[in-house]
């Protein structure tokens, strides 16, 4: 649905362009075809009755209005168990509108496709209003937000051609302009902002990162986050939207030359978000949540127990958060803070604290103690994963510091102390809290047979993700040992 | 009023059968007197508007149902008719405790014969036709379910002569479907004859799955306070899918397909879901007994869940209907039927059966191959019409086919005399004429028993067709239980 909206809004903005354009200099509906997959959008050799079809009509396409919306039906058809009725009524209704019209003169093809857009926010009224909010809700509000942001940016690769004018074609700057935002569908939040400010740079950073757009790339990021806070075992695909916000960042300071190639990147960054969501959620699932294979009678020779091996990571994690008491100690001081050393620490918490450490917390311990009647909306379980969220907001907050090209200013270093500093003390609360909510109880509460298997599991899953996690592991190793030394040095 | 009921009525062509509404004068008849005269009074212009506007309704609600042979769009809109089928009360709770009767006497049977076979012993029930049987499951030998009951949900095939007998035409005990349509058939009538409800005792049918909840609910195999039930579906490719679809969300239960599902050593049933594996206690299985388990049926088969019949035995799961329920939904059984409910009750059958021909039987099968042109030839095994031979509809080469397969395998079929199936008023192009219908009620069996008030009318849209089924060209009608005048 998210699909079909863009698309309709970006030929309603285009076709309104062709009758302020000279028509020689009107981009034209064959500049969308791209943008659905249908060739070159330089291609001339499409009429605008054969490009309307192609992008509005095809019901076999899903890169069309048409093939979404019926995309989207069949899609719902199979989830309709999952979703209220009122919202099987409005998309069923709309696709058959606009399949009706399908027979009709362009004209009413374009009507229709406004009744699109309405129906677009018709339907996420009647999420908001009547869906439960479960795994279904977040995963549909997760899918509206990556298609949102992936919509944006393809329809800005699209039409990006058409704003390099020059001549006497430059008149019509700002009527390209304004289709351009149109088509974007941020035209009035753009104007609040920025009024007639026509930069390309102030545009990328409004699409890309501007925190008072919902239609900008990060923030439709940020919202993906906040709907995976809700889900069981999501750090990898947290991992991938920190990387998808990052490239916003990048694109919304690209050098001209290398904006489609940036936009290419954070297409990528969001594709990898939902490769991300499909292994973490869909075809892994047997394999992250290993089988019960419990036999009766069958005894462990000595109970393992893995609660100590979770312990064991948290000292180790230990030693990094004193190595960034130490640099935060150093800032406070106005001493200099190599930004390199803080990377290291940053990549180290990610890989090895999140990545390692937290997944298998999320991915193995908690759907074990489910089976084993722990509550997942209650209890140390949910508070482990907000407590695990919480933490990663203060990682990216020192990454982006991390990332600074250039020197830190003033504010800078007092905010790498102050989140430093913060971070420190929450993660050591944290483990405190697990320690004594959760691995206690937890102890208890599992047979020593459980255990086993648990144990057996974390030994697969470091086993498998040893190649990935060497690297930081090693860096963190050697920073440590620098700073060891250096601290013998200075006495 | 009498004048717009001879007004509507008086063109209405009397046939030779049993018509549901309208009697051999053209009037409404006793007992659904007041349905009859409030239809007339609103015209055929009204109804006809009427029509149109519950046929947009279905196209918006998207009540479809799945044809195979379609690769676009494979779920089509549900044919219906607005003009409703009704029924007095006083006749239906007859009916009622006759299709009580009847599945209480086939789980027995089905019980025993996958038990002490004491109906073969006495010779009530002949030991070769249980040899031949396909549907009987060796796998499910010696396995006792919760109460007694292997069928738990039926779908009887109800159909009335020319003298106005309800006989029962076949009980679906496999995987009868067709109960979601009844429902939406209600709604769709609330919406378009609101004012026909305000001035009628119509039964109302919205609890079903709410005892279709609470029947799957009691049978969990252990006294969980919650007991997790699911919908296990062959997928969106299914004819019944939309039905799927509409029962677990009326009854909130989960939708799912085989490979959702997990059996691990312990026996036990789980579900896959994002935050683990989660207990599964009971299965309503939409989902053929061949295709249920490839670990004991079709080892190809990519719909069920490898150990589901191992939990079941091992009564960590209940399977409803239970695997092996079919043996009792063989036609040939069906001719038992009278003679079951008077073994294993001791009662008087309440509802009759058609008459039935075994064509093992030499002598039945010599008289229906020298008259076939005067019966209906069904296979003992298939649903939904499929394989159907109405012998005074059929061409000279389909009755020599017939013939030639009945030779061939007799086990395989059974004959019945044409019934003419009762006919009701019925919306067609310009006006209201009679078409033939049966009516497949559902009873649950469980610790008790619950009939829907009515049924799923199904209606032959073609004018003299006798074939009701929706996936060869029939429709249907909502139908009303009223009080008596």
């Amino acid at each position: 649905m998210e699909r079909a909206q863009a698309l309709a809004r970006a030929i309603q903005a285009v076709e309104r362009l062709s009758l302020d354009l000279p028509s020689k200099h009107s981009p034209g509906l064959a500049s969308l075809l791209a943008l659905a997959g249908k060739g070159d959008a330089r291609a001339t050799d499409v009429s605008q009755a054969q490009a309307l079809q192609a992008l509005a009509l095809d019901a076999d396409d899903a890169s069309s209005v048409l093939g979404a919306l019926r995309a989207a039906r069949e899609n719902l058809r199979h989830a309709r168990v999952a979703a209220p009725p009122e919202l099987w009524v409005a998309l069923n209704n709309q696709y058959l509108l606009l399949k009706d019209a399908s027979q009709q003169p362009a004209s009413r093809v374009l009507d229709v496709l406004g009744s699109v857009l309405e129906a677009g926010s018709r339907i996420k009224g009647v999420v908001e209003s009547n869906m439960a909010r479960d795994a279904a809700h977040s995963f549909l509000n997760i899918g509206i937000e990556l298609e949102r942001a992936d919509m944006l940016l393809r329809v800005l690769r699209a039409l990006l051609p058409m704003m390099t004018a020059n001549g006497w074609e430059r008149t019509f700057d700002d009527v390209r302009w304004s289709g351009l935002l149109q088509a974007l569908g941020v035209h009035s939040m753009y104007r609040q902002r920025h009024h007639h400010q026509s930069e390309l740079s102030t545009l990328l950073d409004f699409v890309s990162v501007d925190s008072s757009s919902p239609r900008s790339v990060s923030y439709c990021m940020r919202l993906v986050e906040d709907e995976l806070c809700q889900l069981p075992r999501s750090g990898p695909v947290s991992a991938a939207v920190t990387v998808a916000t990052s490239s916003a960042f990048v694109l919304a300071h690209s050098a001209p030359a290398a904006v489609l190639e940036d936009i290419d990147s954070t297409l990528n960054a969001l594709a990898a978000v939902h490769q991300a969501l499909a292994n973490c959620y869909f075809p892994e699932l047997e394999a992250v949540v290993p089988p019960n294979s419990e036999q009766p009678g069958a005894v462990a020779p000595e109970p393992p127990d893995p609660f100590a091996y979770l312990e064991r990571e948290h000292a180790e994690l230990e030693a990094a958060l004193r190595l960034l008491d130490e640099l935060a100690s150093r800032a406070g001081r106005a001493e200099p803070v190599e930004k390199a050393d803080l990377q290291a620490i940053v990549a180290y918490l990610t890989d090895y604290g999140e990545l390692g450490h937290h997944e298998k917390e999320e991915a193995i311990l908690a759907p074990k103690l489910i089976e084993h009647g722990f509550d997942w909306y209650e209890g140390p379980l949910p508070a482990m994963r907000r407590e695990h969220r919480h933490e990663h907001m203060y990682i990216s907050e020192l990454a982006q510091l991390a990332r600074h090209r250039s020197a830190w200013s003033a504010e800078d270093t007092r905010r790498f102390a102050a989140d430093a500093s913060g971070l420190t003390h929450f993660v050591r609360a944290h483990m405190e809290r697990e320690r004594r909510d959760l691995f206690e109880r937890a102890s208890l509460s599992l047979s020593d047979q459980t255990k086993h298997l648990l144990m057996q599991a974390f030994i697969d899953f470091d086993a498998r993700q040893q190649k990935d996690l060497a690297p930081a592991k090693s860096r963190m190793a050697a920073l440590i040992q620098h700073y060891a030394d250096r601290s013998v040095a200075e006495g | 009023m009498l004048l717009s009921v001879t007004l509507m009525f008086q063109n209405y062509p009397a046939t030779a059968s049993f018509d549901e509404l309208v009697n051999a004068s053209g009037k409404p008849r006793d007992g659904v007197r007041r349905v009859g005269e409030l239809i007339a009074r609103l015209g055929l212009a009204e109804l006809q508007a009427r029509q149109r506007a519950a046929e947009a309704t279905i196209r918006a609600l998207g009540i479809t149902f799945t044809v195979y042979a379609q690769n676009n769009d494979i779920d089509r809109e549900w044919p219906f008719d607005i003009i409703p089928r009704v029924i007095a009360q006083r006749e239906w709770d007859g009916i009622a405790r006759g299709l009580e009767q009847r599945l209480r006497a086939l789980n027995a049977f089905i019980d025993d014969l996958y038990n002490e076979q004491r109906v073969v012993h006495a010779g009530v029930f002949p030991g070769e036709l249980l040899a031949s049987s396909k549907n009987y499951l060796p796998a499910c030998r010696g396995v006792h379910p919760k109460f007694g009951v292997w069928a738990h949900i039926c779908g009887s095939d109800l159909v009335r002569d020319r003298d106005g007998t309800v006989y029962v035409l076949e009980d679906n005990l496999r995987i009868p479907s067709g109960v979601s349509y009844m429902l939406e058939n209600r709604a769709v009538t609330k919406r378009v004859f609101p004012e026909l409800f305000q001035e009628q005792k119509i039964q109302p049918i919205d609890g079903y799955p709410g005892r279709l909840y609470a029947m799957l609910s009691s049978m969990a195999p252990e006294s969980v306070p919650n007991p997790k039930v699911v919908l296990l579906t062959p997928g969106s490719y299914n004819s019944a899918y939309f039905e799927h679809c509409y029962l677990a969300q009326q009854m909130g239960v989960d939708l799912a397909r085989g490979r959702d599902l997990l059996v691990l050593a312990d026996d036990c049933v789980y579900m896959k879901t994002i935050a683990g594996l989660v207990r599964v206690h009971v299965i309503y299985r939409r989902v053929d007994d061949a295709f249920l388990d490839p670990e004991v049926f079709e080892p190809n088969s990519l719909l069920g869940t490898p150990g589901l019949m191992r939990a079941w035995k091992s009564g960590k799961v209940a399977l409803v209907n239970a695997p092996g329920a079919g043996v009792a939904d063989d036609k040939l059984v069906y001719s038992y039927v009278p003679e079951l409910i008077s073994y294993y009750l001791g009662e008087k059958p309440i509802l009759p059966n058609v008459e039935t021909f075994r064509l093992v039987d030499d002598r039945q099968r010599r008289h229906v191959l020298e008259n076939l042109t005067e019966f209906v030839v069904k296979p003992v095994n298939e649903s939904g019409g499929y394989g159907v031979v109405v012998g005074s509809a059929a061409t000279p080469l389909e009755l020599s086919r017939c013939r030639e397969a009945i030779t061939v395998n007799p086990r395989n079929f059974v004959a019945q005399p044409i019934v003419a199936l009762s006919t009701a008023p019925t919306l067609c192009g310009a006006g209201v004429e009679p078409r033939h219908l049966d009516l497949r009620p559902f009873v649950l069996s469980g610790e008790s028993s619950y009939v829907t008030r009515g049924g799923l009318t199904r209606v032959a849209l073609r004018k003299g067709s006798l074939v009701v089924n929706s996936s060869q060209g029939g429709g249907s009608k909502d139908t009303w239980i009223v009080c008596d005048d």
